[in-house]
């Protein structure tokens, strides 16, 4: 009953929205749109994931186990805070006549706090070496052979 | 899915195996390609982790769309009386768009680890296995796209970044509508999944029959503390752009509370309105025109002259920034009075700006007839600075800041 509920309306704010869209072609461009509305969807689901996977699968072979979950969660926040950081950091939105629009250095902005993440992170990473060790995982079966392509 | 912790290549080169030997071992896991069983084997692709983040994104995708609804409406007001915008409380909609910017901003972590961890079911065999399935999977692209799409465009519009052709505003409102459609869709088809992993119900059963397996790197608690982390980080890096006390933390705010000509922001300034010229003319009048019994034409110096009020009101941006200052001027009634216009009139409120989407603005009675709505002379005690509408600007209580018209040189009543 609830997912029926849902899925009307949700069909029906589709509907509404691709409508208003359409609607006001001269003002959102549904062509210019559609290529920024898919490109971030192709953008993420092609590289962006892909490359956190194969960074993901180079991390968990390089770093020592007990270093990687401070590392690991490390990266996630340095990721948020750069992403937030590039739109300001690349100024295009400055304006030679109005100088409170992207007042602040957003380049040493985010130096400032990737070396504040960072030095909490490697206080947790101190942390951890001095720790003993925590017992081995048992070692699983082998992995099956490989097979070519897919 | 079949969780493989596995000795790091270090680990594996420092017990004697060769670097060959380990590498080829990687490469053999690669070349069984994502459709594999295997391909993803962090225990934390899991649909406990994905129902918890799938809540908080929900919760934060909805705040921010009808937190976006009334700024639109704010905006575009509707025609329909009751609904319109009211005068108070004067704080409202600098806190309903503070928490609209905000929330789209913690949402960009929120998002994008979702998707890491729903990531694997992208690569599910088969790709369709029956109309519905085919369905459910085909929703997913206008909700991914979309929610890409609103984050991407808003956080590039409060930095004032358009790398696109299309209208900003009214293209973020219709694809939003899009967007929690298609959420809406989703939760439906996802309800059962939450509550079969979520709920202290849920969780004392599946540490007994689905607990965590064992594994090296972040654990599904390590990896939610390191997303609730990056929420914080992004947020106090930003919203010192509308909440004063924060603002040395924000060192990627893309606007400071009191940086700006007699320390407030600029959305556009006098040079970029193309006034300069038009507010030195010693010709300048204000006009009050229209529906009264007698127009009226003011220099400067007769509003001087009038009864002068103050007001401490904010000017809230769209964009998310806002800044409270202590304006002094006229009150719009007391002009209306002097007019003698009714108490029941609107106000289209005229900037001598020769063009620009928001050289005109509406007020509608409540906000008329508000004692805190002033036709500005003064900020702080001082004459107002060019780029804060000199000679007059219309300061109102809750209203979105490209409706506190500036350069004002009519008020027409309707």
């Amino acid at each position: 009953m609830a997912r029926r509920i849902l899925t009307t309306l949700g069909l029906a704010m589709v509907v509404f929205g691709l409508a208003g869209v359409f609607r006001h072609a001269d003002e959102t461009m549904p062509l210019n749109t559609a290529l920024f509305f898919f490109g971030g969807l192709i953008l993420h689901d092609g590289f962006f994931a892909p490359a956190v996977m194969v960074g993901g699968l180079l991390l968990a072979r390089l770093v020592p186990r007990r270093f990687r979950p401070t590392v690991q969660g490390a990266l996630v926040v340095s990721a948020a805070l750069t992403l937030v950081a590039i739109p300001p950091a690349t100024g295009r939105g400055r304006l030679a006549n109005n100088p409170s629009i992207l007042p602040q250095d957003y380049g040493d902005g985010l130096l400032l706090s990737l070396a504040v993440v960072w030095g909490v992170a490697l206080l947790l990473l101190a942390r951890a070496a001095l720790r003993p060790e925590a017992p081995r995982v048992p070692q699983p079966p082998p992995l099956p052979a490989a097979r070519p392509g897919w | 899915m079949v969780r493989r912790p596995r000795p790091s290549l270090s680990e594996k080169v420092l017990a004697g195996r060769s670097i060959g030997d380990a590498i080829d071992e990687e490469l053999g896991h690669f070349q069984a390609g994502p459709f594999d069983d295997d391909a993803f084997p962090s225990r934390l692709h899991d649909e406990r982790v994905a129902s918890i983040l799938g809540i908080a994104l929900g919760v934060t995708f909805i705040t921010c769309f009808l937190t976006g609804l009334i700024s639109h409406f704010a905006q575009v007001p509707l025609a329909i009386g009751f609904l319109s915008m009211p005068a108070s409380p004067g704080w409202l909609y600098r806190v309903t768009q503070g928490v609209h910017v905000t929330s789209g901003i913690a949402a960009i972590p929120l998002l994008l680890v979702k998707l890491w961890v729903v990531y694997p079911k992208f690569f599910g065999w088969p790709p369709i296995k029956d109309v519905p399935h085919a369905l459910t999977r085909l929703s997913l692209a206008p909700l991914v796209a979309g929610s890409i799409f609103m984050l991407f465009s808003g956080l590039l519009n409060t930095a004032r970044w358009y790398p696109w052709d299309f209208a900003f505003t009214q293209t973020h409102y219709w694809a939003a509508w899009v967007t929690i459609g298609s959420l809406l869709i989703h939760i439906g088809a996802q309800i059962a999944i939450v509550r079969q992993n979520v709920g202290r119900e849920a969780k004392a059963r599946m540490a007994v029959e689905d607990p965590e397996p064992p594994g090296d790197g972040l654990s599904r608690r390590g990896l939610l503390a390191a997303t609730a982390a990056a929420v914080g980080a992004v947020t106090v890096a930003t919203i010192g752009q509308t909440f004063r006390p924060l603002k040395e933390l924000s060192v990627l705010a893309p606007r400071l509370p009191d940086v700006g000509p007699q320390g407030l922001p600029v959305n556009r300034s006098a040079v970029g309105a193309r006034v300069t010229e038009l507010i030195g003319d010693p010709a300048y009048r204000l006009t009050v025109t229209g529906r009264v019994q007698r127009e009226l034409s003011l220099t400067i110096d007769d509003l001087r002259a009038l009864p002068q009020h103050e007001a401490d009101l904010a000017i809230t941006c769209v964009e998310g920034w806002s800044a409270g200052a202590v304006w002094g001027g006229v009150r719009v009634r007391d002009l209306l009075e002097m007019a003698g216009a009714s108490k029941e009139s609107e106000v289209l409120v005229s900037s001598l700006q020769p063009r620009g989407s928001f050289r005109e603005s509406e007020l509608n009675v409540p906000h008329a007839q508000h004692p805190d709505t002033l036709l500005a002379l003064r900020i702080g005690g001082e004459e107002l600075h060019p780029d804060h509408g000199f000679p007059c600007r219309l300061i109102s209580p809750n209203r979105p800041g490209v409706h506190q018209t500036k350069w004002v040189t009519n008020l027409e009543v309707l």
